[in-house]
């Protein structure tokens, strides 16, 4: 059988484009470290998390250090996220690996920040835990993606990107409460 | 038909009294500027002024749920306690104010018996929310105002209502209950200049009714009674006191009794010797502000003023409704077509019974003016086209890969 030259190139070519997809998505989750949301984050009761008695940091939403780590602990519920919604942005700091464990008291939510690929079912009785580090200081929309209700459409927030030095400065109170958590962890023991 | 000068008279009244209810308004409920349009159980302030303490439940019914304040809008006297108890329905609720106020309960709770209060020591309107459900009508006021409540409420309000005319469903008192061809609506023929109703109308068993048997009018309208001959001898008497009156009964078709209207009001009339068989009859005089536009609006189909369309409006519609008749157009002109054509001859003239669609003839094949063989097409065309596509799928590939997912924020564990 005959096959003119050309046709032997774009028949390569063609090879080729496949064999970089495939290298680009190898890349992405072992180069770059893109993740997936597993089932990580655990269970937990969405009665408690209504009740704000899981005997957890969910009961005080907000961003604590963890073993040196920043965890933002987020409640879903209708129609708000809290921290979040309103006058309460999610502050982070940039540059830093901040780790999002997002549970619902009430219905399924969507958490998803916008421009980002940080996007995850928040689902009661569950908690959704995705890790992400913001490089450019700024403020990033915060969105409900999944239908929960007649005020769906309301049911957003910011999460605003600090540089890590301003972030410092309102350090305290976060390893203040950190630590309070520590010690009463300490007392209960 | 420019305005004419009883719709005018008409308008102007009702503008009148529109201002006068404002003004009244003014004086007895704050104004809110629209803060309760979506809040579904709001029913006007309640006055408790001269109380030290006052409740308000949070998670309400209301608003196609538990999303409520009750009540809603309340008034106080400077210094009184408000106390927001939740009764734990309807999920997390909390209590703050719109835009910068005093009031925040903090996050949102839900258990039954919180309670949240604030003393309002100076006078004003105090808005607030459930900030969760703020978009369903969660939504409150606190107006802080001296003075003792004592349901002052309404009396500025009165004045208004007379100039406006009758509601919009007028109350008859019972009026029409033996009435059989009166169905529940007023006729609004608040557009005519003259009106016509028919004595002698088939109903109530017989040729014993008004048709229309209830009118609305605006006022100086002149209405007119048009004898059918039928049923007997009839007449227009106002039900006690009132301008209507045809004197005695007549029976000849063509006999017509008018009266001009001039004031507004419900003007209730019987056919003296039928009254008892339920040949009644009302004229509406005056209409709601909003005109015919309410449930009245069924009556006045007959004279078709039901729709009324603008010119780009009735183009739109025009253009829709052929669109929409096309098909039928087109069949219809298929047909015509057909039946225009000379009636084809079948082989002896005589008639055949269709057994099938005939078979269609072909278009021979032609040879082929020029044959390519393999190796004459043109590769460098082919290939500069193939070149293109894998340029642009490698563009797109490092696009959205490299730019669009791997140059955002990812989620890396």
């Amino acid at each position: 059988m005959q096959v003119h030259r050309f046709e032997k190139v774009w028949l390569g070519a063609a090879i080729l484009l496949i064999v970089g997809f495939i290298a680009t998505i190898a890349y992405g989750s072992v180069g770059v470290g893109v993740g997936m949301v597993g089932d990580s984050g655990g269970q937990i009761s969405a009665e408690a998390v209504q009740n704000s008695n899981t005997g957890t940091q969910f009961d005080d939403p907000g961003v604590v250090k963890e073993d040196g780590q920043y965890v933002v602990y987020v409640v879903a519920r209708q129609f708000q996220f809290s921290p979040g919604t309103g006058d309460t942005p999610i502050r982070v700091p940039a540059g830093e690996n901040v780790t999002f464990r997002v549970t619902s008291a009430d219905v399924v939510h969507g958490f998803s920040v916008v421009e980002t690929n940080i996007n995850t079912m928040v689902i009661p009785g569950q908690v959704s835990e995705v890790s992400a580090r913001f490089n450019e200081p700024g403020t990033y929309g915060l969105i409900c993606h999944e239908y929960c209700g007649a005020a769906h459409h309301t049911m957003g927030g910011s999460v605003e990107v600090v540089p890590p030095e301003e972030y410092d400065m309102q350090q305290e109170n976060i390893d203040q409460s950190a630590d309070d958590a520590q010690a009463q962890e300490g007392a209960d023991q | 038909m420019a305005l004419s000068r009883r719709q005018f008279v008409g308008a102007a009244a009702g503008t009148a009294a529109l201002a006068a209810t404002g003004t009244a308004t003014a004086q007895d409920e704050p104004d809110y500027g629209g803060w309760f349009d979506d809040v579904s159980n709001y029913d006007g302030t309640v006055d408790k002024r001269g109380q030290d303490t006052v409740t308000i439940t949070v998670g309400a019914q209301g608003n196609n749920g538990a999303f409520a304040f009750d009540p809603p809008a309340v008034m106080v006297s400077p210094g009184t306690e408000v106390v927001w108890e939740w009764n734990g329905e309807g999920g997390g609720h909390n209590v703050v104010s719109d835009g910068d106020g005093p009031l925040d309960s903090g996050d949102p709770v839900s258990e039954a018996g919180t309670t949240y209060s604030h003393t309002f020591e100076s006078e004003g309107m105090f808005k607030y929310v459930c900030v969760p459900h703020e978009a369903l009508g969660m939504k409150g006021a606190v107006v802080v105002r001296p003075g003792d409540g004592g349901g002052s409420s309404g009396d500025g309000g009165s004045g208004g209502q007379q100039q406006q005319g009758p509601p919009e469903n007028p109350d008859y008192g019972g009026w029409f209950d033996d009435v059989s061809n009166y169905d529940g609506t007023t006729v609004d023929r608040t557009d005519a200049d003259s009106v016509e109703i028919t004595v002698g109308a088939q109903g109530n068993n017989g040729a014993f009714a008004f048709d229309p048997p209830a009118v609305r009018v605006t006022p100086g309208t002149e209405v007119t009674w048009s004898w059918t001959g039928e049923g007997g001898g009839h007449n227009v008497v106002s039900d006690g006191d009132g301008p209507l009156n045809s004197g005695d009964p007549v029976s000849e078709a063509g006999t017509t009794y008018s009266h001009t209207f001039e004031e507004m009001g419900v003007y209730k009339y019987v056919c003296t010797p039928h009254a008892s068989l339920g040949m009644k009859g009302a004229v509406v005089v005056g209409g709601p502000l909003d005109g015919g536009s309410g449930g009245s609006g069924g009556g006045s189909g007959q004279e078709g003023s039901g729709i009324e369309l603008s010119g780009p409006q009735w183009l739109l519609s025009g253009s829709v409704l052929l669109a929409f008749f096309s098909p039928l157009l087109f069949a219809a002109a298929m047909r015509r077509r057909q039946t225009g054509r000379p009636p084809q001859t079948g082989s002896g003239g005589e008639l055949r019974r269709a057994t099938g669609p005939e078979p269609v003839e072909e278009a021979a094949e032609t040879e082929p003016a020029v044959e390519l063989g393999h190796d004459e097409y043109d590769p460098k065309g082919t290939a500069a086209l193939v070149a293109f596509y894998f340029v642009l799928i490698g563009l797109l590939w490092v696009f959205m890969y490299f730019v669009e997912f791997l140059g955002r924020v990812s989620i890396i564990g």
